[in-house]
């Protein structure tokens, strides 16, 4: 890198919030996809003022910039694909207010999901999304991502819960979006250009988030299928009925099992099975509606129903689907954590469009969704070393986007277009689109810094 | 000594296998108090993928990031893809050690308990110095007494830095009428620094030590050190292990509780947490044992720190970081410590002589108005306060 250059970002930050050693290079060169490339140099962020000084300078000295959480990411966004710096947002990390009557939670972007919900948990509130990586991702990667989670249907993706912003434009100067009020319909909504926006557009240096009182009363129960797409139809009928489960969760027969073979959870072998989970502020709130849901698992022919007696029973259904993830992983070199969504109506033909594909192309898809909302996750496990196999993969991926696409449906739910999806958005939107979202980032970012080679839009 | 190829064949596989999914950034106190990702498991794994593919080699650099390690084992225990990384950055420090990338105090270590026995390179007859004055000490200082059933085994940092864990242990057997001896000025250190370092010498160290504890006849070996039992438990293994049954003291007090031997019953009114060694707690699953001692003390209010058991926090004070780098050491203490304050304990507890040196060395870092009259004990002391 530079020598100028690193001496301006030196006095920006200090020697303390700079490095350029191999070690830091090759961990800001990755996150949780396949994606590698190293950066120039990394900064930590420690406050607004600072990021617009790095900015302004990268600006100045057209120097790309990927801005980064806790590199938790399935699709490279956080991956430095053309050098330069990286800004490491995770020692800006504080919260800075919560009022439960305005019920809002204002807070820097570094600040890891779960720690904003353990400060929350004494007041009986919560933030809800609730991304399966909440234990160590950053809201401000939350933010960037529009993460969703397991709570999807019924309580929404980030997007819903962002009411304002503090974001650092491209060339350093400092933005305040939005409003602390549960209604603004004041000017554009600049908000949510910014969620989602990967990277790509500036820099949030504060969040302003609505939070939501927590429900306090919860039920559990599964169900197993021999045939997968009954277990799709059953999300059909709750819906129908009315009834939004707080949590509704597939695994395919491979996964159930995988798990059976690592852990001792002894689960009932069968083509599907499905978790869900009612909440509501009474036992008969969360009774009524965890009937509708058992009445359904019966319509739709479930081959087993069990209704867990008590939180600790409940827990080990959990416990089992948040095991996937890590047995799964563990099957092969590789895997790649699909997040494609379609209408709840098309849940069942995705999932035999899935098993279609993984035998067309001899690969290895186990699947997982969050059902309730169409968000399905199809582990494409595969050998990376072996060329052959790697090609099968992504031919694997063509067919699902095009499928996808058929159905109505979106190529990411809540990982982000990032690198992996980049060259299949056109697939989704029209060339108007297209052209927007080009103009929209040659707006914000004329001189293309911002996490460049991102999201397709550099055309 | 292991060559890279040796590496590559034991741990390549479960290196490629790891899922970078960062989850180990949750429970990494190194981590946790530098925010910065080549201090992590992930990090660490991800240039060993570089080192297993030819495209970096061993260096100072690639040191930093290994010897910054506390390996608590917590990264390990959180993995969702079961990768063992601690076992894998051990194994690593070899072939650092190996390459000439060793940091130089680490190196001292090694040569300190090569040189003296011990890792302050003091002298070996000073480590007698913290015993008692009651009869039964003042002869075993002389040498051990080679009738005696039980061992006591103290361990470099309860003798040469603690004040308090020797007497109290010393207390606690002659309270119960044990028949015990000590190694006196010829224990020497267990070579689990010496392993830490990355060096292969602490196998001849090793059997060293085995033939002292045989030479003393005794049955079973009781230490109130975490590093030793963890050390005569899982490593000495590798030499067919020390031959005896090794206790920690937390697991004989309970039985000994347990058994009447000891009785609790001097009140203490005290809000007390308890803070699980990583050598105990999760490397060898010590996780009940001193609860249950603790919340059998009469007054006691036990709380539990929100981080515990298997996720609990490391102080910082393993893996060698605290002479690599004392600085991140005591902040990773200081942390551990502010997880106490926030819970309202009065005192912390622990079963690790490391652990409350260092925890003392955090709670010393953090102003005296926000950390009040905070005490750090290990077991031993605070047993030995309330029996009757």
């Amino acid at each position: 890198m530079d020598k100028s250059i690193k001496q301006a970002l030196i006095k920006i930050v200090g020697e303390d919030n700079f490095t350029d050693k191999l070690i830091d290079l090759i961990s800001y060169g990755s996150d949780a996809s396949d994606v590698y490339h190293p950066p120039d140099c990394a900064v930590w962020a420690r406050n607004t003022e600072r990021v617009s000084a790095i900015m302004k300078l990268a600006n100045d000295r057209r120097i790309p910039v990927t801005a980064r959480g806790a590199g938790t990411g399935f699709s490279g966004v956080a991956v430095p694909l053309k050098g330069g710096i990286v800004l490491d947002m995770g020692r800006m990390n504080k919260i800075l207010h919560i009022s439960i009557e305005d019920r809002v939670a204002v807070v820097e972007p570094g600040v890891v999901y779960a720690d904003l919900q353990a400060a929350l948990a004494p007041t009986g509130f919560f933030y809800p999304p609730d991304p399966a990586s909440g234990k160590v991702s950053t809201l401000g990667g939350n933010v960037a991502t529009n993460a969703g989670g397991v709570k999807g249907a019924k309580y929404g993706t980030t997007r819903d819960y962002v009411l304002g912003l503090e974001v650092v434009l491209a060339d350093g100067s400092i933005m305040r979006t939005g409003s602390a009020c549960l209604k603004c319909v004041s000017g554009y909504d600049l908000t949510r250009i910014f969620v989602g926006s990967e990277g790509t557009l500036g820099i949030v240096t504060e969040i302003t988030l609505k939070i939501n009182p927590m429900p306090k009363v919860t039920a559990t129960c599964s169900a197993t299928f021999d045939d997968i797409s009954d277990a799709g139809k059953v999300v059909s009928r709750i819906m129908r009925s009315g009834v939004i489960p707080s949590v509704m969760e597939l695994m395919d027969e491979q996964c159930i099992l995988s798990l059976n073979q690592v852990t001792d959870l002894n689960l009932p072998e069968a083509a599907a099975m499905l978790l869900a989970e009612t909440d509501g502020f009474t036992k008969e709130e969360t009774e009524y509606q965890m009937a509708e849901v058992l009445m359904a698992f019966e319509a739709c022919n479930a081959k087993t129903i069990y209704r867990a007696p008590s939180a600790a029973e409940a827990e080990k259904l959990w416990k089992a689907r948040k095991a996937i993830y890590g047995v799964v992983a563990r099957m092969n070199y590789n895997t790649i954590v699909e997040d494609v969504t379609v209408p709840i109506t098309k849940v069942t033909e995705m999932l035999a469009g899935i098993r279609t594909i993984s035998r067309k192309h001899g690969v290895l898809i186990p699947v997982l969704g969050h059902i309730g909302d169409g968000n399905l996750h199809p582990y494409i496990i595969y050998d990376g070393r072996n060329p052959e196999e790697a090609h099968r993969v992504v031919q694997v991926e063509e067919d699902f986007y095009n499928l996808v696409v058929e159905l109505g449906g979106t190529l990411t739910g809540e990982h982000g277009i990032g690198l992996s999806k980049a060259r299949f958005l056109p697939l989704e939107h029209d060339a108007v689109a297209l052209r927007t979202m080009q103009n929209l980032k040659r707006m914000f970012d004329p001189n293309h810094i911002l996490n460049p080679g991102k999201m397709g839009l550099e055309a | 000594m292991i060559t890279t190829s040796e590496f590559a064949e034991k741990y390549g596989e479960e290196i490629l296998k790891c899922p970078q999914c960062g989850f180990c950034q949750a429970d990494c106190p190194v981590f946790g108090v530098t925010q910065r990702p080549a201090y992590n498991a992930r990090g660490r794994i991800l240039v060993l993928k570089k080192f297993l593919d030819g495209s970096i080699k061993p260096s100072g650099e690639l040191a930093e990031a290994f010897y910054t390690c506390t390996n608590c084992k917590a990264c390990t225990v959180s993995c969702p893809g079961m990768v063992r990384v601690d076992e894998i950055v051990k194994e690593f420090r070899r072939i650092l050690y190996a390459s000439g990338f060793t940091p130089e105090s680490a190196l001292a270590i090694r040569d300190n308990i090569a040189n003296t026995g011990n890792v302050f390179s003091s002298k070996q007859e000073d480590r007698t110095e913290i015993y008692p004055r009651t009869p039964k000490a003042t002869l075993l200082k002389e040498g051990p007494n080679p009738k005696a059933e039980t061992l006591l085994f103290f361990g470099c940092v309860p003798s040469y830095l603690d004040m308090k864990i020797v007497p109290s242990l010393f207390k606690l057997a002659e309270a119960a009428n044990l028949d015990f001896t000590t190694l006196g000025t010829d224990e020497i250190c267990c070579g689990l620094p010496m392993m830490l370092v990355g060096s292969d010498e602490f196998e001849s160290h090793a059997r060293k030590m085995v033939k002292q504890i045989e030479g003393t006849g005794a049955c079973e070996l009781v230490t109130p050190c975490a590093g030793c039992y963890k050390m005569f438990n899982e490593h000495y293994s590798h030499i067919g292990g020390v031959g005896i049954p090794v206790y920690h003291s937390i697991e004989y007090l309970e039985k000994l509780i347990n058994d009447g031997a000891l009785t609790l019953d001097r009140p203490l009114e005290k809000k007390v947490t308890y803070h699980d060694p990583c050598d105990l707690g999760r490397s060898s699953g010590i996780f009940e044992q001193p609860r249950n001692i603790i919340k059998k003390i009469p007054g006691i209010k036990f709380v539990e720190m929100s981080k515990n058991r298997n996720e609990a926090r490391c102080c910082g004070g393993g893996g060698g970081v605290q002479a690599f780098n004392p600085d991140l050491s005591v902040s990773m203490a200081a942390q551990r410590v502010r997880d106490a304050l926030e819970v309202g304990a009065e005192i912390i507890v622990s079963g690790c002589a490391a652990c409350k040196d260092n925890l003392k060395k955090g709670s010393r870092s953090i102003p005296k108005i926000e950390r009040g009259k905070l005490k750090i004990m290990d077991i031993t002391e605070i047993v030995s306060q309330v029996i009757g």
